[in-house]
């Protein structure tokens, strides 16, 4: 989650992600709850729903989260809810399967709505919070869908 | 570990017991897109062309040796941004390209474990 305004805002620059999952390699990825993200294939439609979100951190921009050295620093934040709705499908790829990448399924191209609230703690020296406004959301690309790779394959 | 108060309890079982509730983490998939050299694809259509969009859709998914369900949604979105040491406020605008994978995925423990993973 990054600045969409290539020369920030009167408000400075704040990106958000959660780093290196540690132990892993999985790049900005992080667990949530069992159950906070549900598909509804039928109903054509899913849902993202998370609340106080701790492991993500501050980092300012793109470049500085893969700088390893962090040049312009990396603090504590946290989502303090998010939720992502994805609905209105325009395209569907069923039976998809891709040998060489060794995963298949059934996917769904939709949109997608987001309300997140995201703070930078005051203690950090950093101090921020951001309020989305949901209607505000453009999609570039969204999809969900039913998926198996790796060994279930 | 920082602190001096912390007192060791209980029995090496119960110790091993608090080991083992460790989060059991997945792995990565194996395509690696450079730069940034990370394993993950650009959000796309699951169809793209390889030869033309190489690190561009594919599959959605951030972990391999995976089963269950996804959702990505790669956004812009503005709201209201407030600094909290001078209590300016201004509409702040992101991009963000979201994404939640939840079902069963095999560890590097080498077990099957089910869980929900998001991608910030």
């Amino acid at each position: 989650m990054s600045p969409a305004t290539p020369h920030g805002s009167p408000l400075g620059f704040h990106s958000y992600d959660p780093g290196i999952m540690a132990g892993s390699l999985a790049m900005w990825a992080t667990a949530y709850p069992v159950g906070s993200g549900k598909v509804d294939i039928a109903g054509g439609s899913a849902r993202l729903l998370v609340h106080n979100v701790c492991s993500v951190f501050d980092v300012f921009t793109v470049p500085n989260s893969f700088d390893p050295a962090h040049a312009l620093g990396i603090f504590d934040a946290s989502i303090d809810s998010m939720e992502i709705q994805w609905n209105g499908v325009t395209r569907s790829v069923l039976g998809f399967s891709d040998s060489t990448n060794k995963f298949r399924g059934d996917f769904y191209e939709c949109s997608a709505k987001i309300a997140v609230s995201v703070t930078t703690p005051i203690e950090t020296g950093h101090g921020f919070h951001f309020e989305s406004d949901p209607a505000t959301t453009h999609t570039d690309f969204a999809q969900f869908g039913v998926e198996h790779n790796g060994v279930f394959f | 570990m920082i602190g001096s108060e912390m007192v060791p309890t209980g029995s090496a079982d119960e110790q091993e017991g608090e080991h083992r509730s460790c989060e059991v983490v997945p792995r990565p998939i194996p395509h690696l897109t450079i730069p940034p050299g990370a394993h993950f694809f650009f959000p796309g259509p699951v169809d793209a062309n390889p030869a033309t969009s190489p690190n561009t859709g594919h599959d959605p998914s951030l972990i391999t040796d995976f089963s269950g369900v996804i959702a990505n949604a790669d956004m812009i979105f503005s709201g209201k941004g407030t600094d909290l040491h001078s209590g300016q406020t201004a509409t702040y605008d992101f991009h963000a390209d979201m994404r939640f994978m939840s079902g069963d995925f095999i560890g590097l423990d080498n077990e099957k474990h089910k869980g929900t993973f998001g991608f910030i």
